[in-house]
């Protein structure tokens, strides 16, 4: 006798279920929506949820004042065991995090997502692309080194490239306090806060714009729970093992005026805009990735040559951005600064 | 009601209009304006030696600024001590060189109170006294004065940054690294479990 399908009605729940009104996770999804390319997205959150859980932990650490920040990090990873372990976890879990946004956005680009009415889900997607960036860019100047000072210093330099719209990241935007603590505020509080904003509206268009997953049959949600629960378990495995077995480094306190460094592998595909176009290349090269997200649900919205024309884009933008990254973490450094 | 809205809504987005526009330039001259003055340091010979006091000069700086000098290395950062610029926004003061700081390349570096970087001068740390015909090469060079204030030289290509991490003795803990171990494990076994299939009822 084969198991029947399960149904959206009612089941049976037990007190603490009734309780914490579990039965709300009971409605239909696509029985589709139970493989690993439907899980990506949880799975980037779950990678959040670790690096803010860890993050709290080392705000008790680390110090953000400009002459101390380095010191504090130093005496994390010399003196706390724990705390030194969290870290390792906290930067592996930024770049689960990345890969796995990028796998998650290419999943969704690849079987058409963002077409209506999930055009709105899409662009939500796309700000928290840019909301992750951002924060791992914040996160890599905090330690004071001189990859931090290098980061640094490139942002004030695209700062200067746009103007009134760049003020805010010069140092003299507020004598009071200097750029890498207003960073550390914008690290631990504007950015987080604007992620949980937009993952909310994030969240919330799932559930009621529904997954885009072809297919009829239906599965209830909480059947989709299991095997993301499994893909989270071991991604924190993962994480784990790269935690304990590749460490993350500090280099020595940063020289302002050299550029010896190169940007952690996220940034990489900039850090070779930079290298065929000067520092315009800051700017350029993020303004041609974002700016054709944002246009994907309008240039595709039916069938037909739009369609064809902003896949192939899409497919050859992202094979770009993979050789870019692959070209800048073996070229030799360059100087940008100056360019 | 909804042409009032609409109206509203209208006149809400024009005044913000408004004020992104007046606000942008208005940020950025406040910006101009809250600028520090970029100063220079000025030093008699751009070599130094560990343990001795050396008579260091500034000017252009802001006027009875507070100022704070460090050497910056690779070793980190060592402070010299405090100085107050004059009303026209100069110094001049003796500091002492630590004895214990690792030789090499260093920049001599001014920092405003509020953490900000205003003059630097690329200098050597040295043991010894140089030579007098070292000295007297370096002596006929300029005073160590700084036309920007952040422009900087190379110095010896063994002593600059480089992106190689710091050794650094890592803080271990059997109970930690144990403990991150189980947690591994009891992860991969539970992910393993809950992904295998259910098995199907007869």
């Amino acid at each position: 006798m084969t198991t029947p399908p399960p149904t959206a009605g009612p089941t049976r729940h037990g007190p603490v279920a009734e309780r914490l009104a579990l039965h709300g996770l009971d409605y239909p999804v696509p029985a589709r929506a139970n493989r690993l390319d439907f899980m990506l997205g949880a799975l980037t959150l779950v990678s959040l949820t670790l690096l803010a859980v860890t993050g709290i932990v080392l705000t008790q650490y680390y110090n953000p004042a400009p002459l101390a920040a380095h010191g504090s990090v130093q005496y994390i990873i010399t003196n706390v065991p724990l705390v030194t372990f969290l870290r390792d976890v906290h930067v592996w879990s930024a770049s689960g995090a990345m890969v796995l946004v990028f796998a998650h956005l290419a999943a969704v680009f690849w079987r058409r997502g963002f077409r209506n009415p999930r055009e709105g889900l899409w662009w939500s997607g796309v700000l928290l692309l840019a909301l992750l960036f951002g924060l791992s860019f914040t996160g890599t100047v905090l330690t004071g080194d001189q990859e931090a000072v290098e980061a640094l210093a490139h942002a004030t330099a695209g700062a200067d490239l746009v103007g009134p719209l760049g003020v805010p990241l010069q140092e003299a935007f507020t004598p009071s306090t200097p750029l890498l603590t207003r960073l550390y505020g914008v690290h631990v509080s504007v950015l987080p806060l604007a992620l949980v904003l937009i993952l909310g509206l994030h969240l919330w268009l799932i559930r009621h714009l529904g997954v885009s997953a072809t297919g009829t049959e239906r599965a209830l949600f909480r059947s989709h729970l299991r095997p993301l629960g499994g893909f989270a378990l071991l991604l924190v495995a993962v994480v784990g093992i790269f935690a304990i077995a590749l460490p993350h480094g500090l280099l020595a306190p940063g020289v302002g005026g050299f550029e010896v460094t190169k940007p952690p592998w996220e940034f990489l595909w900039i850090y070779a805009a930079e290298n065929l176009l000067g520092m315009n290349g800051m700017l350029i090269a993020p303004a041609v990735l974002f700016g054709f997200l944002a246009i994907v649900p309008i240039s595709d919205r039916q069938p037909g040559r739009g369609a064809t024309v902003t896949r192939v884009l899409g497919v050859t933008l992202f094979a770009l951005l993979v050789v870019a990254i692959v070209y800048a973490a073996v070229a030799p450094g360059q100087t940008h600064l100056g360019m | 009601m909804p042409l009032c809205k609409s109206w509203l809504s209208r006149a809400l987005a024009a005044s913000c209009l408004a004020a992104a526009i007046t606000a942008a330039p208005a940020a950025a001259i406040a910006a101009d304006a809250l600028r520090h003055p970029e100063g220079t340091l000025k030093l008699a010979e751009r070599q130094l030696v560990a343990g001795s006091t050396v008579p260091i000069g500034g000017e252009e700086f802001a006027e009875h600024g507070k100022l704070e000098l460090f050497l910056v290395g690779v070793a980190g950062r060592f402070s010299l001590g405090d100085v107050t610029a004059d009303s026209v926004g100069g110094f001049a003061k003796s500091f002492g060189i630590p004895t214990d700081l690792v030789l090499g390349a260093y920049r001599l570096v001014a920092i405003a109170t509020d953490g900000d970087e205003v003059a630097s001068l690329n200098v050597e740390l040295l043991a010894e006294a140089p030579s007098s015909d070292e000295g007297a090469g370096h002596a006929e060079d300029d005073s160590g004065h700084v036309e920007d204030g952040h422009a900087h030289d190379a110095g010896p290509a063994e002593d600059a940054p480089t992106d190689e991490p710091l050794i650094l003795e890592r803080a271990g803990s059997p109970w930690v690294r144990g403990g991150a171990v189980v947690g591994i494990i009891i992860a991969l076994v539970g992910g393993g479990l809950l992904l295998r299939k259910p098995q199907a009822t007869v």
